[in-house]
């Protein structure tokens, strides 16, 4: 199936998605390219904020796109086009990041509240925010939260980069990481309390 | 009923803060949290960790540059015609 001609020679990707795969599978070259050129965008906007480097985004948009038309005969016409490369992208970007943290990582248990008998928890700090340092510039901020995200254990960082920063539903992303909905609220509690440690270890007065 | 302790309010604080609970339990973690000033502390700081992820991914982000677009472009049109 054809894409319609424009008057400068550039090919417009059908809005309909049976057409779009139909369209594409055909490896019509001009078809490829403006459905890249549709998409990248999108694309390399998730990959920048899972992934922070342009650079590294650029790849894993790169890794996306392969694994994106290697595929495209498993496409399943109960989903959307947008939705799969989405989820291409979302895991191309992962990965990377994987590969990047895993010599910071720390262990979850290490990271998360401990008890007295009674209940109480132990070792309490006084609260803090990042406002409170004072010296600390904004961007230097942003990097150090980075920093302490990549000293999350994986499977930990994966959860609380698509659900607080993508805010990718549960369901969403239980089906991105091929893990149950109930895993998946789990581990972001969990996360949250081990990244509250982490920032706590650079934040607290 | 038993009142909640520090690590019942805590080990379920996401409910409480997505605001998911039953209006019972929530007062039970309201009542807690009214005399207790080291879950006020954690709950505050659960926050704004969750504020300080999102904001240090989200935040200030510049659009990518044209450039790199139209690189990343390239790239991946010819690794599809040569696959």
């Amino acid at each position: 199936m054809q894409g319609k001609q424009n008057p400068d020679d550039s090919v417009d990707a059908p809005a309909d998605d049976a057409a779009l795969v139909g369209w594409l599978r055909a490896s019509e070259p001009a078809a490829c390219e403006a459905f890249v050129r549709r998409e990248v965008g999108r694309a390399l906007a998730v990959a920048r904020r899972l992934l922070g480097s342009e650079a590294d985004a650029a790849d894993a948009v790169q890794d996306a796109f392969a694994s994106f038309f290697t595929s495209l005969d498993r496409f399943r016409r109960d989903a959307r086009l947008s939705t799969w490369l989405h989820r291409i992208v979302v895991n191309a970007a992962l990965a990377r990041r994987r590969a990047a943290a895993r010599r910071h990582e720390r262990t979850i248990d290490e990271l998360l509240p401990t008890y007295e008998p009674d209940g109480h928890r132990q070792g309490v700090r006084p609260a803090w925010d990042a406002s409170g340092a004072a010296s600390l510039e904004r961007e230097e901020t942003r990097a150090i939260v980075r920093r302490r995200i990549d000293e999350l254990p994986a499977d930990y960082r994966d959860v609380i980069m698509l659900r607080d920063v993508e805010e990718m539903g549960t369901a969403e992303t239980a089906a991105a990481l091929g893990v149950t909905p109930g895993a998946v609220k789990v581990r972001l509690h969990r996360a949250r309390q081990a990244l509250r440690s982490l920032l706590e270890e650079e934040f607290a007065p | 009923m038993k009142d909640l302790n520090c690590r019942d309010v805590i080990e379920f604080l996401d409910d409480y803060v997505g605001g998911v609970q039953p209006a019972t339990v929530r007062h039970e973690f309201d009542a807690h949290l009214a005399e207790c000033p080291a879950c006020v502390d954690y709950l505050t700081t659960y926050r704004e960790t969750i504020r300080l992820c999102r904001a240090s991914c989200r935040e200030d982000l510049p659009p990518a540059s044209a450039e790199v677009e139209r690189r990343l472009i390239e790239a991946i049109v010819s690794a599809r015609r040569r696959a």
